[in-house]
């Protein structure tokens, strides 16, 4: 290698070449499949969700996303690069340049030869705005900012505008609201952001590199040392409520704040761009769906076990705790139940304050009255109690059922797992978008569907059973935990199944399909297995 | 004196028929290693030899494949919990976590160890200057070190295990391990096993030495014992030599002409008789340093150093 420009573009393709070809092939089999049998628009808007995926990967790979913690204060650009002899436009530059064009070129393939056989025509603005998403994500990852957790803070409100530009536009006049008019205004200003990302990012690495970063915390730290003197905490009654504090702090508090951000987003846009009140009442229902939405995504996350929430690796400090592996994943579960209860608080606060202020709370009466001319008005208490309680069950459920990608501490297995049930998920949407449009082929799905639900329930009760009998053979539980644990298993299904009976007419759901549908849903299978991951990591 | 009161009364570790491959490479082959109760046991060897990887069996951070590690008697893969809570571990690189203060780290760390001393933190945390408010990422390594020391002793562990604890440090943080290695020794019962590239600093506190080698123990055993079978030969030749001779035991020389050195592991009367068939005569003879023995041992096997 003879230029800097070559030995930086060579750690990013050297670097990420599996994950860069990933992307680069997953484009190319579409356009390829759709040569031969385009699509319905559909379908590819949902296998859409796939090029998103890809492409936040790339930006993530050119931002060097994956180096830093996006959540510190300092800057995310690796300050192992300040040691080298280049110029900082350079090292801003040439990634931004070489990330701008990599997003654009798979944009255009996806847009140009898959979506457009299937007859969705992109505008030309949203290859623009793509452009200036990329160089707008780099500056946002690469400015240091004086507190932890703003970057965040400026990224989520700061992109969503982005992509929801229209939405925006449309609030300076109707005749904004045009497709031509559209398409020129938001190509010019994306077009603008982009020099402007690039001035910001490249004043933001340069005061990194000269170890002047913001410090906004600086003043009030010291006030703080000089006005209170340090108390001495509590110590912690146990080992496992020192554990759960540790994961709460490095794994738990970090969803919270992801929701409240997510949340206030959504109000935003909410309050902002929708002045159709119905419409401003379905952001309720978003606002509800944030910790569930979420949560599977943070799940793997979640199970990480390394000492900061980037290590999958168990490092020497966290993997000599005198902790059996089972007392670990408990600790874990334990305080995801502690996050989703404050998700939950959060929720629950938030969604009914939104339905006030924006009179959705007047729709609530007639549905209200509606369930209980049907059901009667305990079942209708009963869903509403249901209701509540899976706002902070179901984030909990999906928390926990992961982590034992994260545990086992291999880079591969938290990507092709929700890879698989990610697939599974796209087919489930498509299955439900086009349920009506096929009766033969919803009797067919219905036919099967018992079927397949029974030897789910069947693999699960196998796996369950191995990963028990293995957790009593290795010692790390005993055969009394192990029947406490399925007693408590068996009461919490029937309990659910009893309930769902009273509430559900089996009319609409038929009771073996309750059944089944309650022993997939309550975790065991998974649970079980955890421990097994950890152990996995910590004694290679 | 704190006497440690242990219904273990055998070696605190036991390695037998240890080997242990990465991939192609054997970083442990055939490892027999015992660390009685009670003792300061140095593990040396040059980067790369097998000591961490040892080190990690011992933790049951790596689980034996083939042959066993037992710690108090009791496989520590399978029983983390059980032989953990009695061990204090330190590392070259501590791994604390960065975001913690220094008083949450002591606070953590404290509740997973019912014979954690609170005085003896706070005695020890004062006594190095560890600021407790300050965030474990802004300690510098010296201070990390440090930290790492007070987490590791100060719930009086019956086995302190420090890899490479003291590499990349100041003198003085130096002096503060082998300050704490000397007061766990003072303490009755309790057993130190520790590696380092330092081997002044072995000699200083080691009863037993065991040295590992591409992953095999070359020698292992008490330190005096080790050094009563090596000797540094000073010879005289009667002509100039080009090379030296070929003396049975002699594992490196150095030299050139008329006078050679070399360090050769055996009895003294054996290589003096070899000495006098070689026709040269020895000039000086003492006991080598462990050092000399180390480099005599892993190093070149024959050196020559030009005088001038």
């Amino acid at each position: 290698m003879h230029s800097p420009a070559v030995a930086l573009t060579w750690e990013f393709w050297g670097r990420h070449r599996l994950g860069l070809s990933a992307v680069g092939a997953l484009v190319l089999t579409f356009a390829v499949g759709c040569a031969f049998a385009p699509l319905t628009a559909n379908l590819a808007a949902i296998n859409s969700m796939w090029f998103i995926i890809g492409l936040c990967y790339v930006i993530g790979v050119f931002a060097y996303g994956f180096d830093g913690r996006l959540e510190s204060a300092e800057s995310g650009f690796p300050a192992r690069l300040f040691l080298l002899p280049v110029r900082t436009w350079v090292l801003v530059g040439w990634p931004m340049l070489q990330g701008v064009i990599v997003a654009v070129l798979l944009w255009l393939g996806w847009s140009y030869f898959v979506l457009r056989p299937s007859g969705i025509e992109t505008p030309l603005w949203w290859s623009v705005m793509l452009a200036a998403v990329v160089a707008v994500s780099q500056a946002i990852v690469w400015l240091p900012f004086g507190l932890p957790w703003l970057r965040l803070l400026v990224a989520i409100p700061v992109l969503t505008a982005l992509v929801r530009a229209p939405a925006f536009l449309a609030l300076a006049g109707e005749r904004f609201t045009l497709p031509e008019t559209q398409n020129s205004v938001l190509s010019a200003f994306a077009a603008a952001l982009i020099p402007l990302a690039f001035l910001v990012a490249w004043a933001g690495v340069s005061r990194a590199r000269r170890g002047d970063n913001p410090d906004w915390l600086q003043a009030w730290r010291s006030v703080r040392l000089v006005a209170r003197p340090q108390r001495d905490a509590r110590p912690f009654s146990s080992a496992m409520w020192a554990q759960i504090w540790y994961e709460w702090r490095v794994r738990g508090f970090g969803f919270v704040v992801i929701v409240v951000f997510i949340l206030a987003v959504l109000i935003a846009l909410g309050a902002l761009l929708e002045r159709d009140p119905s419409k401003q009442t379905n952001f309720g229902v978003m606002l509800l769906l944030s910790p569930m939405l979420l949560a599977p995504f943070w799940s793997a996350f979640a199970g990480t076990a390394g000492v900061t929430d980037r290590s999958a690796r168990l490092s020497a400090f966290a993997a000599t705790r005198p902790l059996s592996n089972s007392a670990l994943v408990v600790a874990k579960f334990r305080a995801m139940g502690l996050t989703a209860i404050a998700a939950g608080v959060i929720v629950l606060v938030v969604f009914p304050a939104w339905m006030v202020y924006t009179g959705g709370y007047r729709e609530l009466g007639p549905v209200w009255d509606g369930v209980v001319a049907k059901y009667g008005t305990a079942r209708a208490v009963g869903f509403c109690i249901l209701f509540v309680v899976s706002v902070v069950v179901l984030p909990w459920r999906m928390l926990v059922v992961g982590m034992w990608a994260g545990l086992t501490g291999r880079a591969w297995v938290p990507v092709i797992y929700p890879l698989v049930v990610g697939i599974l998920g796209l087919q489930l949407v498509h299955e439900w978008i086009t349920w009506n449009a096929d009766p033969a082929r919803r009797e067919r799905i219905l036919d099967v569907l018992p079927w397949a639900a029974g030897c789910a329930v069947v693999l699960k009760f196998l796996v369950s059973w191995w990963a028990l009998a293995a957790l009593v053979l290795r010692g790390e539980l005993g055969t009394n935990t192990i029947m406490k644990l399925l007693g408590a298993w068996i009461l919490i299904a029937a309990s659910l199944f009893i309930v769902l009976v009273w509430l559900i007419p089996s009319e609409l759901v038929p009771l073996y399909g309750l059944a089944l549908g309650v022993v997939l849903f309550v975790p065991l299978a998974r649970l079980a297995v955890a421990p097994l991951a950890l152990a996995w990591n910590r004694h290679r | 004196m704190v006497a440690v009161h242990s219904e273990f009364n055998g070696n605190v570790i036991e390695v037998a028929g240890l080997t242990r491959r990465f991939g192609a490479k054997a970083a442990l082959v055939e490892v027999r290693l015992s660390v009685p109760r009670g003792t300061v046991f140095g593990l040396v060897g040059v980067n790369g030899a097998g000591k961490t990887t040892l080190i990690k069996h011992v933790l049951g951070l790596l689980k034996a494949a083939t042959g066993s590690v037992r710690v108090f008697g009791q496989d520590p893969a399978a029983d983390p919990a059980g032989v953990l809570v009695r061990v204090g571990y330190l590392s070259e690189e501590p791994e604390l976590p960065g975001w913690m203060r220094v008083g949450e780290l002591l606070r953590y760390t404290r509740a997973f160890y019912p014979n954690w001393d609170p005085k003896f933190a706070e005695e020890l945390r004062q006594s190095f200057t560890i600021d407790p408010t300050a965030k474990v990422k802004h300690l510098s390594k010296g201070q990390r070190a440090r930290v790492g020391l007070v987490l590791a002793l100060a719930h009086r562990p019956e086995l302190l295990v420090l890899d490479e604890p003291s590499s990349g440090l100041d003198p003085i943080v130096r002096r503060d391990i082998l300050g704490a290695i000397i007061r766990t020794i003072a303490e009755e019962g309790r057993t130190v096993l520790f590696s380092s590239h330092l081997l002044h600093e072995v000699e200083r506190v080691a009863d037993r030495v065991a040295l590992i080698d591409h992953g095999r123990v070359v020698f292992s055993g008490a330190l005096d014992n080790i050094k009563e079978t090596h000797h540094r030969l000073t010879l005289r030749f009667p002509e100039p030599r080009p090379h030296p001779p070929a003396l049975a035991g002699a594992l490196t020389w150095e030299g050139h002409g008329m006078e050679w050195a070399a360090v050769c592991a055996g009895q003294l009367d054996e290589l003096k008789n070899a000495v006098d068939a070689c026709g040269a005569q020895v000039v000086e003879q003492r006991v080598p340093s462990l050092d000399e023995i180390f480099v005599a041992r892993v190093g070149p096997k024959c050196s020559e150093r030009v005088k001038e």
